[in-house]
């Protein structure tokens, strides 16, 4: 040991014991042991990462349905708002839901409205955004509502 | 070795056998009982072995080992401070060390290593990488992640410590 301590004639020697062999299988031992808890992470690891992707894929889909529903309902409430403001007392609803004309006025009343509220690039990324399906079904509730469709009436 | 997927085994045990004697001794001078040297020792590899691949050889792996090492010892100071019994701990480390006191040890290598025991963490640490290991300042430095001034002004109190010590036990 260098002199600068003034320790020498202590030096290295220890009281603190070790078991004969203890060195021996602890290598093995260990290395079993790193293997062991290397799988078990991975393991986890595994299955974090399915949690993960289940949670975004159930989230991308309810944020999907939510806007889809969220669009429904209100084209619905803009035709049904400007079919109430289309009504005088001296016409019947029969007479209302007979006429093109009438219904046409009111789609494009209620599409000026839902344009001057809806921006136009919002509007077309929400019509790009929606299935066939959906779109079927929006027209569908144009078609069959009895202020607006072509009633046989 | 260590780094290749397929040679990873083979390479840990011969790193293994390279330094499981030097790290254990290192730990176990620092946490006295063998059983928990034992448990920081495997700890300590299991770390090797798992962040093998992270090991950028920017430093020494004996540097890197001794970190690792050293940090495991400083997580078991810190688990065994937080008990409320940590005084009776390391009263009990200090009887250990008794209790090793065969007739072939002598009374003054006893005394020195129950004044290294009653070092701060810190310099405890320091004084046996220096001490024991003869690392340079420079490589403790590194260990430790502190400044090479620290570490010199760290070994000088401990030594100083010890020194006095030495002087009101003898």
């Amino acid at each position: 040991m260098k002199t600068e301590n003034g320790f020498e004639e202590i030096g290295k020697k220890t009281t603190l014991k070790v078991t004969e062999g203890f060195f021996e299988g602890i290598s093995i031992d260990t290395l079993l042991k790193a293997k062991q808890r290397d799988q078990k992470r991975r393991k986890t690891l595994i299955l974090w990462r399915t949690i993960a992707v289940a949670a975004t894929l159930s989230g991308l889909f309810f944020l999907g349905y939510y806007r889809s529903e969220n669009l429904n309902s209100e084209i619905k409430h803009i035709v049904q708002e400007d079919v109430s403001g289309l009504k005088s007392p001296g016409l019947q609803p029969e007479t209302l839901a007979s006429s093109h004309l009438v219904a046409e006025s009111t789609i494009t009343v209620a599409a000026k409205k839902f344009r001057l509220e809806t921006p136009v690039a919002e509007l077309s990324t929400v019509l790009s955004e929606m299935t066939n399906d959906e779109l079927i079904q929006m027209a569908e509730i144009y078609k069959n509502d009895l202020f607006l469709g072509e009633s046989p009436q | 070795m260590i780094k290749n997927p397929v040679l990873k085994d083979k390479g840990f045990l011969l790193l293994m056998d390279r330094f499981k004697e030097p790290m254990y001794w290192h730990i176990r001078r620092l946490v006295i009982s063998h059983v928990d040297a034992q448990d920081i020792l495997q700890e300590t590899f299991i770390n090797v072995y798992r962040f093998s691949a992270k090991f950028k050889g920017e430093s020494k792996l004996s540097t890197w080992i001794y970190r690792i090492a050293t940090n495991e010892c400083i997580k078991h100071f810190r688990k065994n401070s937080k008990k409320k019994n940590s005084g009776i701990i390391t009263e009990k480390l200090i009887e250990e060390l008794s209790g090793n006191d065969s007739e072939n040890s002598e009374a003054i290598v006893m005394k020195f290593e129950k004044a290294i025991q009653s070092l701060p963490e810190k310099q405890r640490i320091i004084f046996n990488m220096r001490y024991y290991d003869e690392l340079s300042y420079d490589v403790i430095s590194e260990v430790l992640n502190s400044k090479v001034v620290t570490v010199k002004t760290n070994f000088h109190y401990a030594s100083q410590k010890v020194k006095q010590y030495l002087s009101d036990h003898a």
